[in-house]
């Protein structure tokens, strides 16, 4: 009888251990996956800035060329060369 | 006797030994619960840390495909200038031998480029108008005429002005910031003159993104001594300067319409390639203009925009 009680209890204790080692387990998993989360947002947010960074330049680069391209007209220019060519034949 | 002590040490053991279960039952249960409960509050942190980690993502994945979709649109613009200014220079480059040819004499025909100084006017316009009517190509030497330089009120009239001389297919030309003439104006030193041509060729090419490649000197090369000194200063700015060998007078005392017409028409004796100086200002010139550009044609010109490889363009 006596035994039997302290198998029981050992058992207990063991079963108890191993429920809070795994609840504790889980616990620090799911810290780490928020740090995680949060590192990868971080990252996200990083990129994001140095995309809009990249889109800025690129705008203004364009605005330049958006005004070459207005004064440039490819049908005035073409018309222009081809009456110079009939002039000359 | 000692059978009675045996049976009560074997229930108190029995008593210890449930409550330390009982207890250890307890324990490990509010334990776990708890563990448990604690668990499931971070669960919830882990989501929304997810959820707002996945938001990040869709934004920076968006600006992705923004940059992407600017990135290809930069392209088409960049193919179609190239494809823009290869016709130009193709156009330049036949206008270069036609000069040459022409010259040469291996050509019968000739070359007029009519050239306009000063402005732009409130008149520009009405010049333009009568250009484009006749499909008539020329070169505005053109001040910096804005804000800056006191034309607040003409500012936005002059900023159409310059956008119409450069679409039109005109050339737009360097003929300094003020042409201010006397002590304080631009021939004061080389370096003011230097100054007055990069402001003018500045406020062109950041209003417009158009590159000067042409000057004029304010009332001609020999205006000034220092002038011989200024060439390989413009020069080394990538500027060619050009003068006239026929003008219309309207830059003197006010005549009337056909003694500008007459001062072109009948001095073009011999020449196989004129520079007509006028001034889009005067209604008299404008009045002219359509007579000028019947009469060059009639004997036998055509009438090209000014480039910097041009015989008449001088370094
Ligand atoms: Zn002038």
């Amino acid at each position: 009888m006596k035994r039997f009680l302290i198998l029981i209890e050992i058992i207990l204790i063991t079963l108890g251990g191993m429920a809070v080692a795994y609840f504790d387990a889980l616990y620090k998993d799911n810290i780490e996956q928020i740090s995680y989360q949060e590192q990868s947002r971080q990252m996200a947010i990083q990129e994001t800035e140095e995309l809009e960074k990249a889109i800025d330049d690129l705008n203004s680069e364009i605005e330049e060329l958006e005004k070459k391209e207005e004064i440039s007209q490819y049908l005035l220019w073409k018309r222009r060369l081809e009456e110079l060519q009939d002039r000359l034949s | 006797m000692e059978e009675k002590t045996g049976r009560t040490s074997g229930s108190a053991f029995l008593k210890a030994s449930l409550i330390i279960t009982v207890f250890i039952l307890v324990f490990c249960g509010y334990t776990a619960f708890s563990c448990w409960q604690n668990n499931k509050e971070i669960l919830s942190e882990v989501q929304q840390a997810k959820m707002i980690c996945e938001e990040a993502m869709e934004e920076r994945d968006a600006k992705e495909l923004e940059l992407k979709q600017r990135e290809k649109y930069r392209d088409e613009l960049l193919d179609s200038i190239n494809e823009i200014e290869d016709v130009k220079k193709e156009f330049f480059a036949l206008a270069k031998e036609t000069e040459d040819r022409i010259l040469n004499g291996e050509l019968d025909l000739k070359i007029a480029y009519l050239t306009f100084d000063d402005g732009p006017y409130h008149r520009s316009n009405q010049f333009l108008d009568v250009l484009d009517e006749y499909d008539v190509p020329a070169t505005f030497f053109y001040l910096m005429k804005c804000s800056e330089t006191g034309y607040a009120e003409e500012d936005a009239a002059y900023d159409a002005i310059y956008r119409r001389v450069i679409n039109s297919g005109h050339t737009l030309a360097n003929h300094t910031a003020t042409h201010k003439l006397g002590k304080e104006g631009v021939y004061s030193s080389i370096d003011r003159f230097v100054s007055e041509v990069i402001r003018n060729r500045e406020f062109i090419y950041d209003r417009y993104g158009y590159k000067t490649e042409i000057m004029r000197f304010p009332g001609g090369s020999d205006t000034s001594s220092k002038i011989p000194d200024i060439i390989p200063r413009l020069n080394e700015l990538g500027y060619g300067y050009v003068d006239w060998n026929i003008a219309c007078g309207d830059g003197g005392q006010l005549q009337p319409a056909n003694v500008y017409r007459d001062n072109v028409l009948n001095n073009t004796k011999d020449k196989k390639v004129i520079v007509v100086l006028m001034h889009d200002y005067s209604l008299n010139t404008l009045e002219a203009l359509p007579d000028i550009i019947e009469g060059l044609d009639k004997q036998g010109y055509i009438f090209l925009p000014l480039f910097p490889a041009s015989s008449m363009c001088r370094h």
